[in-house]
């Protein structure tokens, strides 16, 4: 248990560009989660929730402003270094289309693990998949599975390298609500097991009570929650 | 990395099969276009079309040929050209005209991947039944083996035993009664060679390389069977006809299966099967290797659209730029690779058929690699790019 896992953002600023327009989405959001934290981020369609996500995650470079994993400022990193902290310390789990098309349930929580060079890629990825329910559907490919056993097969693919981090970008805003809610407590449970920490986006409330803090993204800044 | 790119291409096979087999029909019509083009290069280096060298030719088209299974057989011994008598009737009949040049059928031999020349068992029949010329090997070479062959095989003689190419004429014990498919020479040495006649060659010890696919010269010379020629410059170019005719009347009588045809003719034969030639090769040749690096690039440009979001996730999972490009293109070189094989495969098949000739070219399959590699190195750049990965993973 590395308790020692911080992952924060400091003042992140991003401005999109649209033709003559710009948007500036984040303006100055900092935000800080920790090994075995669960937070949720709230905030209206179109807020910037999914790009600071983006920033935090080392996938898009902020205008100003840093990331920094355990002190380390992640875009002072070349790009397959920190590719290479993506893959050893973060998950994703997104909306939908969070599989490759081609392969089985299997194959698409191997993924991680082969680009990692483990060996015992099929057993990890088996066992996985049997905790989050699935182990009777891994030779199934994603068209041939429901959405929520989708997201489950996403869940499973995220957390299988035992990540530090794990970001969920409304994982449940393409279901119905009884899969919704199977899929959030998968999540839960395996993000809890694991010992990960977890940003959780969502525009709805309802999870907010799965969270250890509820942050809201209002006018690009980062504000804690007040009841 | 390895098994990732297994399992994608795996997974991706059904995906890749229209624009490989896409490929290796555009590699297949460019192959056999480049095919056509040198076999273009092949007909003007043949030495029958290039040392005539008079306005009439005679031709020897006696022994009839069949052909099978891709080879050339006869079942009688080959008649020698009268070469000697013809050139008597000539200076005889046409005052002033001089034979130029002489050329003999000789038979092609594979051997191994190459081809040996090999002048036939030839022979001639007087009247009575007896041989004029006993049946010999004029020559051979590395075919025979050692000493043996090479060495007593050397040059015909006639049934006096003169050379007839100033090389001593050896007696050949040879036990050869009739060409049939599938029929080996039997030598004296105990040795047996398969037989097949495949092409005509020029004068003796020219290029062996250079020899022509028996069809295509009879057909230029309107020969049905095995071709032998004389050419003979007249002392009047402008009077070819007439002594055409006259030398026509003359031989009839005792060499019926002579045939005089002027080089015009033959010329025109010629000239009208290399011009259809290299008027598809013109047209043909680069209009193709640029339909097929269209093709590439449009196979290309599809692949990058349809993957661009698999690739984005795999660069979210944690591929590095790097990873996921040589993933993209690794791809790209896969298809490029097996359209290129299996289109250079099909095409040097059907050429062979169409041909007659493996006139296999690579550059179609060098096109299709490298225009691969390329165009995917390319697009690998523009489809994965941090701002495209982040966009393909908001709008799915
Ligand atoms: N590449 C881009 N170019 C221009 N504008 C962009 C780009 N990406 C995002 N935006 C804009 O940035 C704003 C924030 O987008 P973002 O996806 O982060 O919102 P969000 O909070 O995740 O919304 P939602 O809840 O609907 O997913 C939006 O107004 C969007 O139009
Ligand atoms: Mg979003």
């Amino acid at each position: 248990m590395e308790t020692g896992f911080k992952l924060s953002g400091k003042g992140l600023v991003k401005t999109y560009k649209t033709g003559d327009a710009t948007i500036q989405v984040l303006a100055g959001a900092t935000i800080e989660v920790s090994a075995g934290e669960m937070v949720v981020l709230l905030g209206p369609s179109g807020s910037g929730k999914t790009t600071l996500l983006h920033l935090l995650a080392g996938l898009e470079k902020p205008d100003s402003g840093s990331v920094f994993v355990n002190g380390t400022d992640i875009y002072s990193l070349s790009d397959a270094k920190r590719s290479r902290m993506r893959r050893e310390q973060f998950g994703f789990v997104f909306q939908s289309f969070n599989l490759l098309s081609s392969m089985s349930a299997l194959e698409n929580v191997q993924i991680p693990l082969w680009t990692l060079g483990r060996k015992n890629a099929r057993v990890l990825a088996e066992e996985i998949l049997e905790r989050v329910g699935l182990a009777h559907r891994i030779h199934h490919r994603p068209g041939q599975l429901s959405g929520g056993e989708q997201q489950r097969v996403a869940i499973a693919r995220a957390l299988v390298t035992q990540p530090k981090m794990v970001f969920a970008d409304e994982p449940t805003g393409n279901l119905d609500r009884s899969s919704a809610s199977s899929v959030m407590d998968c999540l839960v449970s395996a993000v809890r097991d694991s010992n990960a920490g977890c940003l959780l986006v969502t525009h709805n409330m309802q999870w907010a009570e799965v969270a250890d803090r509820v942050l809201y993204l209002v006018d690009g800044r980062v504000e804690v929650e007040r009841k | 990395m390895f098994r990732l790119a297994l399992a994608t291409a795996r997974g991706n096979l059904k995906k890749y099969l229209i624009p490989i087999l896409s490929l290796t029909a555009a590699v297949v019509i460019s192959n056999l276009g480049l095919s056509g083009a040198a076999l273009l290069w092949r007909y003007s280096q043949y030495p029958i079309y290039q040392a005539y060298g008079g306005e009439l030719i005679v031709i020897h088209s006696a022994t009839s040929l069949r052909s099978e299974k891709g080879g050339v057989y006869s079942d009688e011994f080959f008649t020698l050209f009268p070469s000697q008598e013809v050139g008597q009737t000539v200076a005889k009949t046409l005052p002033g005209a001089q034979v130029t040049k002489t050329l003999f059928t000789a038979g092609i031999v594979p051997y191994g991947v190459a081809r040996v020349t090999v002048w036939p068992l030839m022979g001639r029949l007087d009247t009575t039944g007896r041989w004029l010329y006993k049946p010999r090997v004029l020559r051979g070479n590395d075919i025979f083996t050692g000493q043996s062959v090479e060495s007593r095989a050397w040059g015909p003689s006639t049934s006096d035993g003169r050379s007839m190419f100033g090389e001593p004429g050896r007696e050949l014990h040879l036990r050869v009664a009739h060409f049939k498919e599938g029929d080996q020479w039997d030598l004296t040495s105990g040795q047996r060679h398969p037989y097949t006649l495949e092409g005509v060659y020029g004068p003796p010890y020219a290029n062996p390389a250079l020899w022509a696919p028996l069809e295509t010269v009879q057909t230029h010379c309107g020969a049905p069977g095995l071709v032998s020629w004389m050419g003979v410059a007249c002392a009047n170019p402008l009077q070819v006809e007439g002594d055409r005719d006259k030398l026509v009347a003359e031989l009839s009588a005792r060499f019926p299966e002579l045939k005089v045809i002027t080089a015009e003719e033959l010329a025109g034969m010629l000239v009208a099967d290399l011009s259809k030639l290299r008027e598809t090769a013109r047209y043909y040749v680069p209009l193709m290797v640029l339909v097929s690096c269209l093709t590439i690039v449009a196979t290309t440009m599809a692949i990058s659209r349809s993957r661009r979001r698999e690739l984005a996730l795999l660069r979210v999972i944690g591929l590095s730029n790097n990873q996921v490009r040589f993933l993209f293109i690794a791809e790209c070189s896969f298809i490029g690779l097996l359209g290129g094989f299996l289109g250079t495969g099909i095409a040097s098949a059907v050429s062979l058929s169409l041909f007659k000739a493996s006139t296999l070219t690579y550059q179609p399959f060098a096109v299709s690699l490298l225009v691969s590699l390329i165009t995917g190195t390319i697009f690998s750049y523009t489809a994965i790019r941090d701002a495209t990965v982040t966009e393909s993973m908001r709008n799915p």
